[in-house]
């Protein structure tokens, strides 16, 4: 599983795979790789080739903070797959006046019209994804300047759906 | 010696301090707590325990009368105060005489004279052995009388509570132009925390030292000090780190301080545990500036120099008996460091109250923790941020600021944010090292900065969090089964639609 670590403006790339009952770890685009790590609770210690790293973790949602003497790292850590619901349904994307399609998938319903001033949140359209119906959201205040699809359309990634133009800030 | 009942009229740390000393005595600590701490560690620890009330101090730890009725209670035949709280209200000393108890610490006479401020210049001034900084004589109210008589000292002033302890209702005053409204403040801030709105003001010494002499006395008539401790490292005039022997004053400093300390506590027959606070300046001059008449917070530092309990020898000499060694027998051996451990956050000194959800504590030769932690435990809103001390010792200076790293490093504290980053910066401080600092160190010498991880560390951070999320994800799932991209799509999908 795909995990992206966000930490101090920087994102983090970890992929960890669970078999023959060890931990894999691919880190950024380097190749996997076993790794020692043993846990008990919320105890981490890990054991790697420039010495042994002590890490109490804890995680509450996707906030997740390593406890170490010499001061706390906070980490958001976000599943791929928890990414990809979450864009699907509008969320976490960098804020752009203009929606582009994610993933592959249809689109099932269009709830906004052309012209519409939508704000911050507004849902605009349903699409269908890998058997689940996801809200597309407006991030930003605006008037609806094209709806680039049709109802019932197939859309790749990167099909651009709807464009936005943003409210000018008064 | 005959088994006694003694109360410990507090709670945290110092609590379990006291019970320790007890049980090593073989008398039965009994507790008190208030609703907020019936889980707290000390009750668990006690013979016996009774609630005294809601949460904030005023309605339980504060309440003399409630504090004597679980007395009564529990058949207690002493009271040991600890520090803080009622330690060093004369009025409770004279209610727990009067109903016939033993209190663990100085006469009400006692604590009235020396605990009182301004009473307790006057009675120094009057003994002459210790030198005053200049200051108002009395107690101000009035803030266009306080101000006439700050312009009479010369700026920068000091001003603090005359009921005060632990850095509130202080306030240093550069210039005029500030003075009122510092004032006020001071004055607000002194009648929340101790119901006592009541200041005096003092010359501010811009750089001092704060030296403290610990002294003991029992009621045969003899007195002892337990050398100093210089406490200059400090933040919102609290103290953080303590250290024994104070690496800045001279061995001819030490013996004038320590000399002219037992004689002023001789002098005003005074009886218990008992410390001595001075201002030393560059030059080595020193002043008078408060006693405390209680134990205090940092006494496990002199416990660790001189090898002797100091609670113990209060037990006995609250019950009349001598103390167990002369002025001949204390020497001080070695160097001790403690710290102070805050639940706060290192980079604004705030309080931080919450959940400890993990915690381990250092050990070792020359290590000793004094703590009331444990995982799970909550810390409440109502008291004080401490929540644990470690004190360390070494043959010299060196040895223990070392070992105070190692242990620090050691120390797990997780849950809430704790200052123990500021410690172990501060043991790299070249100032601090030098020994040569005041109580300016932080502030001025010393600013904490937010460590960054090696990326080394960040890499192995981000990996352990990397697999913490992985658990989490398949939790309570079979592996084998989980490990579908269908099961855990529908997983995730489930979990987000309830958020």
């Amino acid at each position: 599983m795909l995990f992206y670590i966000q930490y101090q403006g920087q994102e983090y790339k970890v992929r960890v795979e669970s078999r023959d009952g060890q931990h894999w770890v691919a880190f950024g685009d380097e190749a996997e790789q076993p790794v020692d790590i043993s846990y008990y609770g919320n105890d981490y210690t890990l054991l790697h080739e420039k010495g042994v790293f002590n890490a109490n973790i804890v995680g509450d949602k996707s906030d997740y903070t390593v406890w170490r003497p010499e001061g706390n790292l906070n980490f958001t850590v976000e599943s791929e797959y928890r990414r990809i619901v979450g864009l699907l349904r509008g969320q976490n994307l960098d804020v752009e006046n203009n929606i582009y399609a994610k993933m592959p998938g249809k689109i099932t319903k269009i709830t906004t019209k052309l012209g519409a001033s939508v704000s911050n949140g507004d849902s605009l359209m349903v699409m269908e994804a890998m058997k689940m119906e996801n809200e597309i959201k407006a991030q930003v205040d605006g008037e609806i300047k094209n709806i680039c699809v049709k109802e019932g359309q197939a859309v790749e990634t990167g099909t651009l759906l709807i464009e936005i133009a943003p409210a000018t800030e008064s | 010696m005959k088994q006694r009942r003694i109360l410990v009229a507090n709670r945290g740390e110092i609590a379990l301090r006291v019970i320790r000393a007890c049980r090593e005595m073989g008398h039965v600590p009994l507790a008190i707590y208030s609703k907020a701490d019936r889980s707290s560690l000390h009750v668990a620890k006690s013979d016996g325990a009774i609630c005294v009330g809601e949460g904030p101090s005023i309605h339980s730890y504060l309440d003399i009368d409630s504090v004597l009725k679980a007395a009564k209670t529990l058949k207690a035949d002493a009271i040991h105060p600890g520090y803080g709280f009622l330690s060093e209200k004369a009025e409770f000393a004279k209610a727990v005489a009067k109903a016939g108890l033993v209190f663990v610490g100085p006469s009400a006479e006692a604590i009235s004279t020396m605990g009182d401020k301004v009473m307790a210049r006057k009675t120094m001034e009057k003994m002459g052995h210790l030198p005053l900084v200049p200051g108002t004589k009395d107690g101000l109210t009035d803030e266009n009388e306080a101000f006439k008589a700050a312009k009479e000292i010369g700026f920068p002033v000091m001003i603090k509570a005359l009921a005060g302890g632990g850095g509130r209702g202080m306030r240093v005053v550069n210039s005029e132009s500030e003075f009122i409204n510092l004032f006020r403040r001071a004055f607000s801030e002194a009648q929340k925390a101790f119901g006592d709105g009541r200041v005096y003001l003092e010359k501010y010494v811009t750089s001092p030292h704060h030296v403290e002499v610990q002294i003991i006395a029992d009621s045969h008539g003899n007195a002892v000090h337990l050398f100093e401790r210089e406490c200059s490292v400090q933040r919102r005039h609290q103290k953080i780190i303590e250290e024994s022997p104070s690496p800045f004053i001279s061995a001819d400093t030490r013996k004038k301080l320590c000399e002219a300390a037992v004689k002023a506590v001789k002098d005003i027959g005074y009886v218990n545990a008992g410390t001595i606070e001075m201002l030393v300046d560059e030059k080595q001059n020193f002043y008078f500036m408060e006693m405390n008449t209680r134990l205090q917070v940092e006494h496990p530092v002199t416990e660790w120099i001189t090898g002797r309990d100091l609670v113990k020898e209060q037990i006995r000499v609250a019950f009349g008996e001598k103390l167990s060694f002369s002025q001949e027998d204390v020497k001080q051996n070695g160097h001790a460091i403690e710290f102070r451990i805050c639940a706060e956050d290192p980079d604004k000194f705030l309080p931080q109250a919450g959940k400890v959800t993990g915690v381990s504590f250092p050990g070792g030769i020359g290590v000793r923790m004094d703590s009331h932690m444990y995982r799970g435990y909550d810390i409440p809103v109502f008291y004080d941020s401490m929540i644990a001390k470690l004190t360390v010792w070494g043959k010299d200076r060196t040895e223990a600021i070392n070992r105070g790293k190692a242990a620090l490093m050691d120390t797990v504290m997780n849950g809430v944010k704790t200052n123990i980053p500021v410690h172990l910066q501060l043991l790299d401080n070249p100032k601090f090292v030098s020994g040569n600092y005041t109580t300016r160190l932080i502030g001025e010498d010393f600013h904490y900065q937010e460590s960054k991880p090696t990326p080394e560390d960040l890499r192995m951070a981000l990996i352990s969090a990397a697999v913490a999320a992985y658990g989490r994800e398949y939790k309570g799932q079979d592996r084998r089964k989980a490990n579908t991209e269908n099961s855990l799509w529908k997983k995730v999908g489930r979990e987000e639609a309830l958020r």
